[in-house]
């Protein structure tokens, strides 16, 4: 099995959330490890958050808003 | 309007502007200019006696300029107050005092003496009338702005310059009795009746190049000129040029059916490609008949621009007033179009009719009663229901820097002075729950309910160990 990086997602409740809400409900498909956060707005991510999952291990952060 | 304007309870404020708002949902303070009239409304009697005597003549918008006011005027026959106003731009007394300082004219005040016409009855006149500056508090707002109709002038293809080239607003002011020509069908241009007349539609709308969406009153308004064309003047021959008849609604597509059986004749099939104005005066008109499957013209003695219902020229300035967001197209934007069609992005403020996108008068009655509906239950009760979902500061952390209040998209955050020092203070009505404070705030200070720094890197901390 090849190397699939670590993601986490910052999503904005607003439009990255709803977008990927909407891509469940059309039974799209995304990699396994893509994670998902929800905030209320991208204007809520702090810094800390990015660095907080570049420590424990994600390979990169994907800041949706 | 008469109505609205006797009832106890609506304080009916015409020839005025909002300046600015303060405050938010519950507890706005709205500013309002009441422009110069130059005529004491309380002894105006809307008699007329000043607008007969003015002896300035200036296009009439109400007419859509086809016509000529006084500058001294009523805006319309059923205006409500009918009371007149001076248009200060034109009246000679206001030009030439701005020009020369010296005071000419004032017929409308003394009259003509030497030919025993006297000034204004009521002595109403005022010429040093000004602006004046109200602050009126209430609970909620609504807007309902209305729209314009397109300017002809952008579609060089339809010959707008022609006089017999009109908008449906021009063609409507000319059926009016109290229009241009007094109600008298006629062309502009030699003030002959003409003998036949062609509709186009949608001018501006349904199109890339202009707008996108349909006007949706079109094809009615189209119909119903047909029909009472058909029905006042039979000899007159009607074409009306569609893409496709749109007449969804209550007993619409009935009405469609009986203008056609009146002998109106319909043809669609795309956009008509052109009129031209031919040596005799005659106006020809380009187009496709889909149920012919051949191109046609025909030669017509007037011809009717459908031109497309646009946001009124002051929405912009309003969507920054009262801190509404506007569509695509420039209308002001509901927050939900099924489920919230009346709410705005600003808590407390509703839209209804045109200002939100083009309708018809039964849908804008229909949206008018659902906003002002909508605009009592929110105030009724005396009290708000917020989200849970805010933040707050914590007052011994804030350094009371302030770099929260610069970013907050709702200005939901002011300093506050506590004992002499300046502390943020969040507005939970204001507050719509984004966070950015809460992201921001150097010291820390504060707290984002439900979404707390701490839940959320104990999420991210939870997905990476897995």
């Amino acid at each position: 099995m090849s190397w699939e990086p670590k993601i986490i997602v910052i999503a904005c409740n607003w439009c990255t959330y709803a977008a990927a809400d909407l891509a469940g409900s059309l039974k799209y498909s995304y990699p396994s490890t893509a994670y998902i956060v929800r905030v209320p707005c991208s204007g809520r991510v702090e810094p800390e958050f990015i660095v907080e999952a570049l420590v424990n291990g994600a390979d990169g952060v994907l800041i949706g808003g | 309007m008469g109505e609205v304007a006797r009832h106890s309870n609506i304080k009916l404020i015409t020839y005025a502007e909002v300046e600015y708002v303060k405050g938010y949902v519950g507890n706005f303070e709205v500013t309002i200019r009441k422009k110069a009239k130059y005529v004491d409304w309380d002894r105006c009697t809307g008699c007329g006696h000043c607008i007969e005597i003015c002896p300035t003549k200036v296009p009439d918008e109400f007419n859509c300029g086809l016509s000529q006011r006084k500058a001294i005027y009523i805006q319309f026959p059923q205006a409500v107050p009918k009371k007149a106003i001076i248009d200060a731009e034109n009246c000679l007394y206001f030009r030439t005092k701005r020009k020369t300082g010296k005071t000419v004219c004032q017929i409308c005040y003394k009259g003509i003496p030497s030919k025993g016409i006297e000034g204004c009855p009521a002595k109403a006149i005022n010429y040093d009338d000004k602006d004046e500056y109200i602050t009126i508090k209430v609970g909620s707002i609504i807007l309902a702005t209305g729209f314009k109709v397109m300017d002809k002038h952008h579609f060089k293809e339809y010959s707008p310059d022609c006089p017999d080239v009109l908008t449906s607003m021009e063609f409507e002011r000319i059926l009016s009795a109290t229009g241009p020509t007094e109600g008298k069908l006629k062309r502009l241009s030699d003030g002959k009746k003409p003998n036949s007349i062609a509709f186009i539609s949608c001018v501006g709308s349904r199109s890339q190049k202009y707008h996108t969406y349909c006007s949706k009153i079109c094809c009615m308004y189209m119909l119903k000129h047909a029909r009472i064309l058909r029905e006042k003047y039979p000899d007159i021959d009607v074409y009306l040029f569609f893409i496709d008849v749109r007449t969804a609604g209550k007993d619409f597509e009935e009405f469609y059916v009986f203008t056609k059986q009146l002998g109106v004749k319909i043809i669609r099939g795309g956009r008509v490609s052109g009129v031209d104005v031919k040596p005799d005066g005659k106006l020809r008109v380009k187009a496709y008949d889909v149920d012919l499957c051949s191109p046609v013209e025909v030669d017509v003695d007037m011809v009717v621009l459908a031109t497309a219902v646009e946001p009124a020229i002051d929405t912009e300035k309003l969507s920054k007033i009262f801190n509404v967001s506007r569509g695509r197209e420039g209308f002001f934007k509901e927050v939900h179009t099924k489920l919230y069609p009346v709410e705005t992005s600003a808590k407390g403020v509703f839209i209804a009719g045109c200002a939100q996108g083009p309708k018809d008068i039964p849908e804008s009655v229909v949206q008018a009663r659902a906003a002002s509906s909508a605009a009592a239950a929110l105030v009724i009760p005396g009290k708000i229901r917020f989200e849970a979902i805010l933040a707050e500061v914590d007052k011994d952390k804030c350094s009371g820097c302030g770099l929260c209040g610069q970013l907050c998209p709702y200005s939901a955050i002011k300093l506050e002075s506590y004992d002499g020092v300046y502390k943020a203070k969040i507005e939970p009505a204001l507050c719509s729950g984004c966070g950015t404070c809460a992201a921001a705030c150097p010291s820390r200070a504060i707290t984002f309910h439900g979404f707390t720094t701490e839940q959320i890197e104990a999420q991210i901390d939870a997905l990476l160990i897995a």
